[in-house]
């Protein structure tokens, strides 16, 4: 894993989620991720994968672009459905079948609707290029948004909840809702960027 | 421009979030309204001043240093000094304390810089170069682009989202006249009412021929590269292709190849051209920071389906005045009266030319009968060689299109196979029991795809020979191998007797029908339990090969084309499969079809009888 | 507040009342045990401005919504009413109240303008495990200021959050548990986020992020005379 984000994550391991109903690709890449360190879940269909999934407890999704023959349960729809609920996970699509101009325009401009995403054509080390990406698109992410969300995680992970005088609030949805939108995020990450920036000023 | 402006539009202090900035719906910041960055200028230097007024109006002046700012403890600290000055209409931009000492190389990037930003058309910008108070003028790019061109279009999309040719010349020749074929629609979006497409088609070496003289070879492949595709300008300000891997325009710039028209040489055509948009009729076209490009992703698609009908409606007019044609219908691409097939044309000769030899006239005069009968055997030969060529070309094409159809999906097992290497490189422990298993499994559908290449183009199978039942089923079963077989269940039934025919044309056949059982099973619900089913059938010396599957059926619409070339049902296929194994199957004067009534249990077969092949 | 001889400052008693819901104990333990003066569920009025009285200071620990209202359960009735809501008659009066429930903030301190009220306006976490020792700090720090300081609510606001903004960078670089960031993020959501510049974040017509703000641009001044060559801006070194 790069430095940078064993550095980041410190003594956390990043989790990572794979989607692909091919199934030696699907273990191939979640071999090749558990090598680099990450936590790995493998999904062989879109309906596992977002009974799974909750959002921030994840900091990268590798989806295969064709997941069945119903085309909404293509792996751009399933980024469209990820990026409702969590605005910024880092996702890679992957495929070996966008020959064609026209499909390549309209795949692209989908996931740039959906908003920010890699993509890799299978062939030529793809499996190792995904991986890659997903490196590199999680070395984009606001570090401050990433310890904040580290430190909700354990307790969104274990089903925890905090008492309050509405009742129970489950640290789950906590963390749903610092990821879903930017402005919540930006409210969550703020003192933790502020403190960062701050130190970093002081020390120049 | 006003100070209001200047000061609401390039003092904003746009992209951190953390300021609370305006967004958009989807709660991405606008970068379209923040300008602060633009004032930096590419670090060119230190301090930047700029002068600007509009018409009849009381200028400014501002300025601004970039190491005060950097310094400031916090941007809202920093003031830029600006006041009243009075100016004639324009702008006028400083940039003072050069960061580095001045090269050529700067002059080059500013001066192709200045000249792209300046290209807008429409618009007429002189750009004049000064060093150290020397002028030089520098050329307009556009001006050089028109010159170049062979074919342009104007277009303008109306209220009702409807593209219209509003001009359209090939080698300066009018074209506006001729049928243009409507975009579909599901394409059609009004909110694009007003927007202006502009496209100029031009060749290279067409292009380097007109040029010649004028610019450098290099120059000009420098200009044709910088300016080929498609750029947005919105009112009148190029908007940068951002982007995923900067595709905003992915596949425009491929239908430079695929515009439909003459081209001597492929992949020697190319397209330039410029959408325009505006803020006041395009509102909803922003920009967003980040990842994203525009923010309404819907209305960049129908503007991309704009944009392509426009290129292939002037591939479309170019194929009008290849063929002479102004006004009305321009055929198809593939145009049936005008690519005969050479059967008529080859049973025409061959009897012509036996018909000739027997003439009495040609008996009287042995002189003229022995040329006669030579050229009779000469032309016959050359037919007959051409007839091999083209069952040659089809064995070869069967090859191409398994290796087109099969390609993609092997791409995930070379991946497998390449990941499971390089764990194997890297791995110091003896290799787990599912790493050993993966990696056969991917291996083997490799092999039996290059076996392919094995069996098709060797010599010995293009001759015709006798082949026997066992080899028959060989054949299919190494065919079938390429099926992925943990998703396809695959049988054959062997045939019951021999035949006598080119083996590498059975093997085409089966590819090419095999090839459609494997895609009609992905594109269909089946997609993880398909099965196909091979037979062979013989009736007298009539030899029958049929492929049934239970993938996604075939409509009455696809059943209507699906002989044709080119208009294939899958779009990751050639759209060549069928026809090749109908023309295959005309060789032995058979035909491949639809069944009537596939087996049960299958929802489609496709069967193909070859005549007198019987051993 | 009042500077007594020697320098000192007066300190007024804070009472803690808290509501005997099932989800709010054992709060009112954790409290007591933690040395505050607590008046659990049947030990309070149900009658707010009886309870509410003779310019004390109170801090009210009970279930609230967003439309003002705090709600009182008693276990012995097994069911809760409403306690201090927008537009109940006999208002409590001349009180220092420090509304620690979830939402109420937003609305009710408005209504109660004859007391010195301050509410939150999200989910606030109770002092229980496993988030105990986190929100008895806080409730430390609001001590200090409903006992010890003027009323000001932007004040009070501005320094709560600040405490809670210190104690969540804190708690997220070095977590004591699993659970200190999700409650200190709650408290820093409660307390409406005046990091953001917001007037009022109590206002009830204001919304709880910012929409439609103008967004923030350099600060432009202006040059002594017209049309000569200014001089370099604040900050910079080099001579003109």
């Amino acid at each position: 894993m790069r430095k940078s984000l064993v550095l980041e994550f410190g003594s956390e391991h990043p989790r990572a989620m794979v989607l692909d109903d091919e199934r030696h690709a699907r273990i191939m890449t979640g071999r090749a991720l558990r090598r680099k360190g990450f936590v790995v879940t493998e999904f062989a269909t879109v309906a596992d994968f977002l009974k799974s999934w909750k959002p921030g407890t994840v900091d990268v999704i590798i989806a295969d672009w064709q997941l069945s023959a119903d085309h909404a349960d293509g792996g751009d729809h399933v980024l469209e459905r990820v990026r409702q609920r969590d605005w910024d996970v880092s996702f890679v699509l992957i495929s070996g079948k966008l020959g064609e101009a026209e499909d390549r325009a309209e795949v692209l401009a989908r996931l740039l609707e959906s908003g920010g995403a890699r993509f890799v054509e299978r062939g030529n080390s793809g499996i190792a290029k995904a991986c890659a990406e997903a490196e590199a698109l999680m070395e984009r992410r606001d570090l401050a948004l990433l310890k904040v969300i580290l430190s909700l995680r354990a307790g969104a992970l274990s089903g925890a909840t905090v008492q309050t005088t509405s009742g129970e609030k489950v640290v789950a949805d906590l963390l749903e809702e610092v990821v879903s939108k930017p402005s919540s995020s930006h409210n969550a990450e703020r003192p933790v960027a502020n403190a960062v920036a701050s130190r970093r000023t002081r020390a120049t | 421009m006003s100070e209001a402006e200047f000061t609401s539009r390039w003092l904003v202090i746009g992209g951190s979030h953390k300021r609370g900035v305006t967004q958009t719906e989807g709660g991405r910041p606008l970068i379209g309204e923040k300008g602060l960055g633009r004032l930096a200028t590419f670090a060119l230097g230190d301090t930047i001043r700029i002068e600007s007024a509009r018409r009849n109006q009381t200028g400014f002046e501002a300025e601004i240093n970039w190491e005060a700012l950097r310094s400031a403890d916090a941007l809202e600290d920093y003031e830029v000094l600006l006041g009243p000055k009075r100016r004639q209409q324009g702008t006028l931009v400083e940039i003072r304390d050069l960061s580095t000492e001045w090269t050529d190389e700067h002059t080059s990037f500013f001066t192709t810089h200045a000249q792209f930003l300046a290209s807008v058309p429409g618009e007429r910008f002189e750009i004049i170069l000064d060093v150290n108070g020397r002028r030089y003028p520098v050329d307009d790019p556009a001006a050089t682009l028109s010159r170049l061109s062979e074919a342009e279009m104007v277009v303008t999309v109306l209220s009702d989202g409807t593209p219209q040719v509003d001009a359209c010349s090939v080698n300066g020749k009018d074209q506006t006249g001729i049928v243009f074929r409507p975009l579909k629609e599901q394409h059609k979006d009004s909110r694009l009412a007003g927007l202006r497409i502009s496209l100029r088609f031009f060749r290279r070496d067409e292009a380097a021929r007109r040029l010649k003289g004028v610019l450098q070879r290099n120059e000009l492949v420098d200009l044709l590269e910088r300016y080929q595709g498609i750029r947005v300008f919105r009112d009148g300000i190029n908007v940068p292709p951002y982007g995923l891997n900067r595709d905003d325009w992915a596949g425009l710039e491929k239908q430079r190849t695929a515009t439909g028209g003459p081209t001597m040489v492929p992949g020697n055509s190319q397209i330039t051209g410029e959408v325009h948009i505006t803020r006041s009729k395009h509102p909803h076209l922003v920009i967003t920071a980040g990842r994203s490009g525009f923010a309404d992703q819907r209305a960049v698609l129908r503007m991309a389906h704009c944009v392509r009908w426009a290129v292939r409606e002037l591939g479309s007019a170019r194929r009008g005045a290849a063929l002479g044609i102004a006004s009305g219908e321009v055929p198809g691409r593939v145009d049936e009266k005008q690519t005969a097939t050479s059967d008529d044309s080859d049973s025409a000769a061959r009897a012509a030319l036996r018909e000739a030899a027997k003439s009495a006239a040609l008996n009287r005069d042995p002189t003229l009968r022995g040329v006669v009968v030579k050229a009779t055997a000469a032309a016959i030969s050359a037919l007959d060689q051409n007839e091999d060529t083209l069952r040659l070309y089809a064995q070869l094409a069967s090859t191409g299109i398994a290796a087109t159809s099969f390609a993609h999906e092997l791409r995930t097992d070379f991946d497998v196979i390449s990941e499971a290497i390089d764990e194997l490189k890297r791995g110091a422990r003896r290799p787990d029991k599912e790493l050993i298993q993966i990696l056969n499994s991917s291996w083997l559908r490799v092999r039996a795809f290059a076996a392919l290449f094995a069996i098709i183009p060797v010599k010995i199978r293009r001759q015709r020979k006798q082949v026997s039942p066992s080899e028959v089923e060989r054949s299919a079963r190494a065919i079938l191998a390429l099926a992925p077989p943990d998703k396809v269940g695959v049988e054959v039934l062997r045939p019951t007797r021999g035949v006598k025919l080119v083996p590498a044309e059975l093997d085409s056949i089966l590819i090419n029908l095999v090839s459609n059982a494997v895609k009609a099973i992905g594109a269909s619900r089946q997609r993880d339990s398909g099965r196909i089913l091979v037979r062979f059938e013989s009736r007298g010396d009539d030899f029958g090969v049929a492929v049934a599957d239970n993938g996604c059926g075939v409509s009455p619409k696809v059943a209507a084309v699906m002989f044709h070339p080119l208009e294939g049902q899958f779009t990751d296929g050639t759209g060549m499969g069928l026809p090749i194994a109908a023309f295959i199957a005309g060789r032995y004067n058979g035909q491949v079809s639809v069944s009537p009534q596939p087996p049960q249990g299958y929802t489609t077969e496709f069967s193909a009888w070859l005549r007198d092949v019987g051993e | 507040m009042r500077l007594l001889r020697g320098g000192r400052v007066r300190r007024r008693r804070v009472s803690y009342l808290v509501s005997g819901d099932e989800q709010i104990r054992p709060s009112h333990e954790n409290l007591r045990k933690a040395g505050r003066h607590v008046r659990h569920d049947g030990e309070v009025n149900d009658d707010a401005s009886t309870e509410l009285r003779g310019g004390k200071c109170f801090v009210v620990i009970a279930h609230g919504s967003a439309n003002g209202t705090l709600r009182w359960y008693k276990s012995s009735r097994g069911s809760s009413l409403p306690w201090l809501w927008v537009g109940m008659p006999n208002a409590p009066r001349n009180v220092r109240l420090y509304l620690y429930s979830c939402k109420a903030g937003r609305k009710l301190p408005r209504y109660l303008k004859h007391c010195e009220a301050f509410g939150h306006v999200d989910e606030v976490p109770m002092p229980t495990a496993p988030v105990e020792p986190i929100v008895l700090g806080y409730l430390a720090e609001v001590d200090r200021l409903v006992s010890a300081s003027d009323f000001d609510q932007s004040a009070w606001r501005q320094a709560l959050a600040a405490y809670v903004d210190r104690a969540y960078v804190q708690e997220v670089e070095n977590p004591t548990g699993m659970l200190g960031s999700s409650a200190l993020l709650l408290l820093r959501r409660s307390l409406g986020y005046p990091d953001l510049g917001q007037k009022d974040a109590f206002d009830a017509t204001a919304p709880s992020y910012p929409r439609n703000r103008t967004p923030a641009t350099l600060r432009a001044r202006r040059r002594a005379s017209q049309g000569c060559p200014g001089p370099r801006s604040r900050g910079c070194g080099k001579p003109p």
